[in-house]
């Protein structure tokens, strides 16, 4: 019989929780000096004005973090869900580089933001398709 | 929480289906009962041998849990059966798990398998992998 350790994947969970949360309120927090940094000029995105959209997306990363903390203090780890995170942080990578394709006129500052966001969640979507893996591996 | 509880509430969904049911646990001794039902049997009516096989893999399984260092996990890596006597359906089958060898990287368990009565049913060495 196989019994298979989810530490490696619930460590990553609670460090995505952490993670989540802190960037996603300081977002929602910030949104308009982080908005007319990111910017040279006014964006609006299907109507909404870039420091509007910025508040939304901070409060949904929060909401993503307390789903990722909820994930990882279930005492039997769900895949379902995990793989669910695991496909969201892959999906706001690829957002990452549409964002950036956009014909916007983003300052240095808001290309380094988008960037550097999209690698440490990138990073952490590599650390969950390990976590993932070792667990069906030893299954 | 009691070791016995951790091993009775870990969900194994193959143990469940033979109906297994840890009786003691503690780091050098598992043991667990099984009552023979139809639908465990060969003809005749006796325990099939593969489920011996599996009662006891998951016995020392269960006792290299309880002896593996925080986030580890395990597997079985070989298993040898020795099928001495009959347990006929309708009785209850004990096994008992004792370590032969508990190391970083393996651990070897032997299981003595008895009918309630005390005959020996089967003995199963096994060895597990430190994952």
């Amino acid at each position: 019989m196989t019994v298979s350790s989810d530490r490696f994947l619930r460590r990553t969970f609670w460090g995505n929780a952490a993670f989540s949360v802190i960037s996603g309120a300081g977002l929602a927090a910030f949104a308009g000096p982080f908005a007319r940094a990111a910017t040279d000029a006014p964006v609006s995105v299907l109507g909404l004005d870039l420091a509007l959209l910025f508040e939304l997306l901070g409060v949904g990363v929060v909401a993503f973090g307390a789903l990722c903390a909820w994930i990882a203090s279930r005492p039997e780890l769900p895949r379902g869900l995990a793989r669910l995170i695991f496909a969201a942080d892959l999906a706001w990578v690829a957002g990452s580089v549409l964002v950036l394709a956009l014909p916007a006129a983003w300052t240095t500052a808001g290309i380094a933001g988008i960037v550097v966001l999209a690698l440490i969640v990138a990073d952490l979507a590599i650390l969950e398709y390990l976590g993932l893996r070792k667990m069906s591996a030893a299954n | 929480m009691d070791k016995l509880q951790l091993l009775n509430n870990v969900k194994l969904p193959f143990a469940e289906v033979l109906g297994l049911k840890f009786t003691a646990a503690s780091e050098t001794r598992v043991m667990a009962e099984m009552v023979v039902r139809p639908e465990l049997c060969t003809r005749p009516d006796i325990l099939h041998g593969g489920a011996v096989m599996a009662f006891a893999d998951t016995l020392g399984a269960a006792a290299t849990v309880l002896n593996l260092p925080e986030g580890k996990g395990t597997t079985t890596i070989e298993s040898k059966t020795n099928f001495v006597g009959p347990a006929p359906v309708g009785t209850t089958v004990i096994g008992e798990t004792t370590p032969i060898h508990r190391g970083r990287r393996t651990m070897v368990w032997t299981t003595r398998i008895t009918t309630a009565e005390g005959k020996l049913v089967a003995v199963v060495t096994q060895t597990q992998m430190v994952l």
